[in-house]
């Protein structure tokens, strides 16, 4: 077991940078997610981290030992840290045993432990029965668990998780989440999980840093990255979300057209007059309620759809600005109907405009 | 608190990272060495040759400024013009409707015709200019014969010994090229990309050529090029059908120069330079053509098996298409398995004129074709080892970035593709039969050649290999504690297995049949089937040549046929392996 302490770590492929100087710090035994959509440097990190790569800049280090840096890179097989492959990457020719003995076998270890450190990497993965099956013989679920129970086996200090469940049809994904998070809390093997997928890193990850464009945009728990993101990107990454463009009028004041809206402001924009962004999740609007006097706004319905356990409401609520609602399915707004739509100011929280611009 | 373990820890890392590093630095230095002597050697002593005069031995433009000077020089190099855009056009016109009509209609005997079209690609061309000669020699030719007993003219109808002769030999033997290559990019063509111009209201016709065409266009015109580059580098055709009537070419030139005493080694050093330059500029527009346009379209899976019915025209469709079948494997192989069965061909074959006593003589009375039997089975086996060898050492180091200088080595192994056969001959033995390494007349230098002529197929063999497997399968391996080496030897080794086997018959083949890279190299004591069937067709005995052919023919069918049957069982295996996502 050791920590994971990452510092100015970046990397480069010639002009673009993917990674710009990231610090993370993994304390032992955590579950850490590393979020974000293609390209964020996510799967850069990864590959660092396992000792594929050599970083541009920065270090990393692992329970106190130096494991990367540009002068010197400690190959992947002298780590102890293990990977787990998107692709599962099961070797086809050796039978799931064999996969899994494979890193025990390199140890050398007395036929007895060899043995006792197999049957408790199969248990753990629930294989024990298919120990005999060729991968082929396996379904995609069933393979990921080899893949994991592989990496397991060799009793790493850290495990490495690259977008694992991606491959899988939606619902074994579900059921992996939990089993993943399960056979962390038995180990408690420090982790750091790749993924794209914001439900996956909710559910399993005791901390979730949000990449994009080769920076952390935040770091924390799952509760504050949803409730108190720390930008627009942020906010709109994880779950769904409402960006209201605006004018900043005062600290925590947004006009919207002739509406001024009260809000927390995280922007930490200087002036006032500024162009800004109020984010709110649809599950807090509401509508044609009397909620008060602050930060209710006249709409049109422009398209209501059925989702079963919530109604998806489009509301025009100035030119070219619509704000989505999810309400109470028996709630049947009809498209051209006029609505009241009701912002509550303690879910409003304003930004600075996200800089969609590419990363240069 | 604890700092100790972590130090000792990051100090034994420290190790194995150089012991590591010394080792890849090792295998490179011993490939760039190896590559060097195979590759470098030969080609620099070509160009340090070209440049040295004959008599003198000083340096000198002369070679060149001759080149251009004397008609003796311009006129082989003229008539290999002709002769490779001749073949070049013919295999074009006979080869892409030859391919459309067995990928896309349903022509009968398809399966028929495209088995012989294979076969016509394993027959080494100078042995079907042999057959031919059996059959067109203006006198004694069977189909001469024929045409004077039935017609009562005194006049042959076909003359092989002329540049006709030897454009159709060399056309019909490199149909095969244009044929695969259009042929596989119709059926790698999603079908779906036709439904759609039909689904709009397109009819077959016009489909075809404003959606089918276009999209082969890639592969018709690199299968146009790499036949130019045959009918320019081919050298036992025309040996055998135009030397005779005192016509030559480019290579039989190259040959001359070989055969006057002293060998005129500078001067034939500068003579290899346009074919080098024609030859490298035609696989720079195959390059070009291949990177701008993929013709290999996404998604390779088999086609639904709807053809275009031909109706009435299913007859007219099968006689053209059995041309190539029978003028390049059925007539000539009948020729010389009959003559081979004579005791003097002129007899005709007739039931007391058969014997199997020249293949009695080949095998076990005649010292030098068993020699050159043993020889050919050896050094083929030899050079195709050290062949994939290397080609899988660069492949892995390329395909895995694994060292800065991995393009380098590509590039190096991928040369003697623009290479013709006879010019490495040439460079083989300019660099080789000197001080300090005479190794003339030695097996060594032979296997040296083959296994440089062969090593661009051994490494692109390597490399598709390669790309099957997924590096994930190999870092996982890193992952759990296994070194660069253990992972070569425990995951990727034992994937690779079966497409290895393949590969390696896939150089075995070309180097059994292969005869202008061994031309100059051979001494008595080192001949192979094919430079033995070369020296004995100049004896004249026909019945023993036609023997020894035979028994070549035979010896390459049987490995093709073992080839198949790994390569099904590999792909086989690739598609179980894909299926696990092991492949990208």
């Amino acid at each position: 077991m050791s920590d994971i302490d990452i510092r100015q770590l970046s990397k480069s492929y010639g002009a673009y940078q993917a990674l710009k100087s990231i610090d993370l710090h993994i304390p032992d035994g955590a579950l850490l997610a590393l979020l974000g959509p293609s390209g964020c440097g996510k799967s850069t990190t990864l590959q660092l981290l396992a000792g594929f790569d050599t970083p541009s800049g920065g270090e990393i280090r692992a329970g106190g030992e130096l494991i990367s840096s540009p002068q010197r890179v400690v190959p992947p097989e002298r780590r102890g840290i293990s990977l787990v492959f998107q692709n599962y990457a099961v070797w086809p020719h050796k039978t799931v045993a064999e996969n899994v003995a494979f890193g025990l076998k390199l140890r050398k270890l007395p036929r007895a432990e060899l043995d006792a450190r197999l049957s408790k990497a199969l248990e753990a993965v629930r294989l024990t029965p298919l120990r005999e099956r060729y991968p082929f013989e396996l379904s995609g679920g069933q393979q990921q668990r080899v893949a994991l129970a592989r990496a397991l086996a060799v009793e790493p200090r850290i495990l490495l998780l690259d977008e694992p469940l991606s491959n899988l049809d939606a619902h074994l994904r579900e059921e992996m989440r939990f089993e993943i998070r399960r056979v962390h809390d038995e180990l408690g093997i420090t982790t750091v999980y790749v993924t794209h997928d914001q439900g996956e890193a909710l559910v399993t990850a005791d901390e979730v840093a949000v990449m994009k464009g080769g920076i952390v945009q935040q770091l924390g728990s799952p509760e504050d990255i949803f409730e108190r993101p720390s930008n627009a990107f942020v906010a709109s990454f994880i779950g769904s979300n409402n960006e209201i463009p605006g004018r900043r009028e005062a600290p925590g004041q947004l006009r919207i057209g002739d509406t001024l809206l009260h809000a927390e402001d995280r922007s930490g924009l200087p002036g006032i007059g500024t162009k800004a962004v109020l984010c709110i999740r649809p599950s807090r609007v509401r509508l044609g309620e009397a909620g008060g006097d602050a930060n209710m706004l006249n709409g049109v319905v422009r398209r209501s759809a059925y989702l079963g356990e919530y109604r998806d409401v489009l509301i025009e609520i100035a030119a070219n600005t619509n704000v989505r609602a999810f309400v109470s399915p028996h709630i049947r707004p009809q498209p051209g109907e006029p609505v009241r739509v009701h912002l509550p100011p303690e879910h409003c929280q304003i930004f600075a405009v996200p800089d969609d611009a590419p990363a240069s | 608190m604890a700092s100790s373990p972590p130090m000792s820890a990051a100090r034994s890392a420290s190790v194995g990272y150089r012991r590591h590093h010394a080792f890849r630095l090792v295998v490179l230095v011993i490939l760039l060495a190896v590559l060097a002597l195979l590759i470098v050697q030969p080609l620099g002593w070509i160009v340090f040759n070209s440049f040295h005069d004959d008599d003198t031995g000083r340096w000198t433009l002369r070679n060149y400024a001759q080149i251009f000077a004397s008609t003796s020089l311009w006129a082989p190099l003229f008539n290999s013009l002709l002769l490779a855009t001749a073949v070049a056009v013919i295999s074009t016109l006979l080869g892409v409707p030859l391919a459309w009509l067995v990928a896309r209609t349903d022509m009968p005997m398809r399966g028929f015709i495209r088995l012989f079209t294979m076969a016509a690609f394993v027959t080494p061309s100078f042995i079907g200019a042999l057959g031919w000669i059996l059959l067109a020699a203006p006198n004694s030719g069977w189909l001469n014969v024929g045409w004077r007993a039935l017609s009562g003219a005194d006049w042959p109808l076909l003359n092989i010994y002329s540049m006709t002769g030897t454009i159709f030999v060399c056309s019909i033997y490199t149909v095969p090229y244009t044929f695969t290559l259009v042929s596989s990019a119709l059926e790698e063509m999603p079908v779906e990309l036709e439904d759609a111009a039909t689904t709009l209201g397109s009819g077959v016709l016009k489909t075809m050529f404003s959606v089918t065409i276009p999209l082969v266009m890639p592969a018709v015109l690199v299968g146009f090029i790499l036949s130019f580059i045959q009918g320019m580098t081919l050298f036992g055709v025309p040996a055998f059908l135009l030397t005779p009537s005192g016509t030559l070419v480019v290579t039989t030139k190259l040959a001359e120069f070989y055969q006057l005493f002293p060998p005129a080694l500078y001067m034939s050093a500068a003579y290899c330079m346009p074919l080098i330059a024609i030859t490298g500029m035609l696989f720079y527009a195959r390059r070009r053509i291949l990177g701008r346009r993929q013709f290999t379209t996404v998604g390779g899976k088999g086609r639904a098996g709807r053809k275009i019915r031909l109706k009435g025209w299913r007859l007219v469709a099968l006689v053209f298409a059995l041309f190539v079948p029978v003028t390049a494997v059925v007539l000539p192989y009948v020729a010389i398995v009959l003559v081979s069965l004579s005791r003097a061909w002129g007899l005709g074959p007739v039931p007391s004129n058969l014997t199997l006593h020249w293949y009695r003589w080949a095998i076990f009375e005649n010292a030098e074709t068993q020699r050159a039997i043993v020889n050919s089975l050896v050094y083929a086996g030899i050079a195709a080892s050290f062949c994939m060898v290397i080609g899988i050492l660069v492949a892995y180091i390329v395909e895995r970035k694994l060292l800065r200088g991995a393009g380098l080595l590509a590039a190096l192994v991928t040369i003697p593709i623009i290479i013709p056969g006879i010019v490495l001959s040439v460079g083989f033995f300019s660099a080789y039969t000197r001080q300090p390494l005479n190794l003339y007349g030695t097996a060594m230098l032979i296997i040296a050649a083959f296994v440089a002529t062969f090593l661009p197929i051994a490494y692109s063999q390597a490399g598709s290999i390669l790309k099957g497997i997924s590096p994930d399968l190999e870092r996982a391996a890193r992952s759990v504690g296994a070194s660069e080496a253990r992972t070569f030897a425990s995951i990727t080794a034992p994937l690779m297995r079966g497409g290895l086997v393949a590969g390696w018959l896939l150089v075995f083949i070309p180097i059994m049949r292969e005869l202008s890279v061994a031309i100059f190299l051979v001494s008595p004591r080192t001949n192979v089937m094919t430079t033995l069937i070369y020296n004995y067709k100049d004896g004249g005995n026909y019945e023993a040549v036609c023997a020894a052919s035979a028994l070549l023919l035979f010896a390459t069918l049987i490995v093709v046929l073992l080839a198949r049957f790994v390569t099904e069982g590999a792909a086989y295996r690739r598609r179980n392996a894909a299926s696990l996502g092991a492949a990208p």
